[in-house]
């Protein structure tokens, strides 16, 4: 016997994705309970990770909001004085 | 300023023309940010053609935990009520017409965090202890629609209404509270609660359950819901509300009334260009900077219309 987990098993994001986009229509009461026990699985890991400072893993599942382009060049800072104002 | 036919409006009087006699919160809020608005989304009914994904999120949040409030009331068990609303939800947030869920674009309000919240939030207070009171006529007061003679006329004589929807009255420490919900992206602090004090919404709620279920309110109790990226996470808030408070906001509304029966009288909205600029800009403000001659038509190509009725409408989120 062996602790590691199955290798077969079906991973969790996927599972998620598969059933959230799902018709909500066609859902049984077990695929309500998967999707109830994945976010249940995600809170207790925030709780613990909460309680022990430890910063929680990303959801896979989340979308990330899209970062700036890196080659979007910064306009420079105008600063201008009273005098350029003729003040 | 043009009046719309508003004869399909129950909530304006037809003997006084764009005077308003059933107030809720949330007519009464525009009107006091600003009358222009107030004219616009309340009278006209222009609302923006894609509704804030804030919006959308409050809504569906709100009737998923008002789903299970009445599921509970009904007898069932936390489980049962939790499946059940979690497939509420999630045929709510479904277009079942174009076959695809709703999509908001956005990393923080999204269906995935909307499906979280509900779930970690229920989970949260599965063991509530606040107890929903039970009414005279023996239902749990969960769902509550209120309407109400406010004892406020107008200046003909009419009666004006109170009107709005609580989610639900509690128990907590032999106190009588309204329980409200609320999400924000930022963190739930005392700041987050403070803004409630004052509040048009909360008074007005709290003077209207105090009115309607004859219950000694003592203010209301606000969950607080953060939504993270990676985590929802809740604080409850106690909003106190006096006597002596309630009896100054009372006086401020007939006040705002008055000045709303003015406005209809000369047939003229004004602009508070002080407004502007609040939580993040006003959906009109590029409407009043053009030249009035061109507004209509602005109005008509970028907002769409509804019917804001208080009388059957469902009030704030």
């Amino acid at each position: 016997m062996t602790n590691e987990p199955n290798p077969l098993a079906e991973a969790v994001p996927e599972s998620m994705d598969e059933l959230m986009s799902r018709d909500p229509l066609s859902y049984s009461k077990i695929d309500l309970e998967k999707i109830v026990g994945i976010f249940r699985e995600q809170r207790k890991n925030w709780l613990l990770a909460e309680a022990t400072g430890k910063k929680p893993k990303a959801s896979p599942k989340t979308p990330k909001a899209p970062k700036a382009s890196p080659k979007t060049p910064k306009a420079p800072k105008e600063v201008f004085t009273l005098d350029d104002l003729g003040l | 300023m043009n009046l719309p036919d508003l004869s399909h409006n129950s909530s304006f009087l037809p003997t006084s023309p764009g005077f308003q006699f059933a107030w809720d919160s949330t007519s009464l809020g525009e009107l006091k940010t600003c009358p222009r608005k107030y004219y616009y989304t309340i009278i006209c009914g222009y609302q923006p053609k894609t509704l804030s994904r804030h919006l959308i999120f409050g809504l569906h949040y709100h009737s998923a935990l008002e789903h299970y409030d009445k599921r509970k009331s009904l007898g069932d068990s936390h489980e049962t009520a939790v499946l059940s609303s979690v497939h509420f939800l999630l045929k709510e947030t479904w277009d079942f017409k174009l076959g695809r869920p709703w999509s908001s674009f956005d990393s923080h309000k999204n269906r995935y965090t909307l499906l979280r919240t509900v779930i970690w939030y229920l989970d949260h207070f599965a063991k509530d202890s606040i107890e929903t009171i039970q009414l005279a006529n023996g239902s749990p007061a969960v769902e509550l629609s209120f309407r109400y003679n406010s004892g406020l006329t107008s200046s003909s004589g009419d009666p004006i209404f109170f009107c709005g929807h609580l989610d639900r009255l509690g128990k907590l420490n032999d106190a009588i509270y309204i329980v409200d919900r609320k999400t924000s992206t930022y963190a739930i602090d005392e700041r987050f609660f403070q803004k409630f004090s004052p509040d048009n919404q909360f008074s007005m709620y709290s003077l209207s359950a105090r009115i309607v279920y004859h219950q000694p309110i003592a203010g209301l109790i606000v969950d607080g819901a953060q939504i993270g990226v990676n985590f929802s996470r809740f604080y409850r808030g106690l909003i106190p509300r006096t006597e002596t408070q309630l009896d100054e906001w009372f006086l401020d509304t007939s006040v705002w009334i008055q000045l709303a029966e003015s406005y209809a009288k000369a047939s003229h909205w004004p602009m508070n260009d002080k407004a502007c600029g609040n939580y993040g800009g006003c959906d009109f403000r590029e409407i009043c900077s053009k030249n009035p001659s061109a507004r209509e038509q602005w109005l008509q190509h970028g907002f769409s219309k509804r019917t804001w009725d208080p009388l059957i409408s469902r009030g704030d989120v």
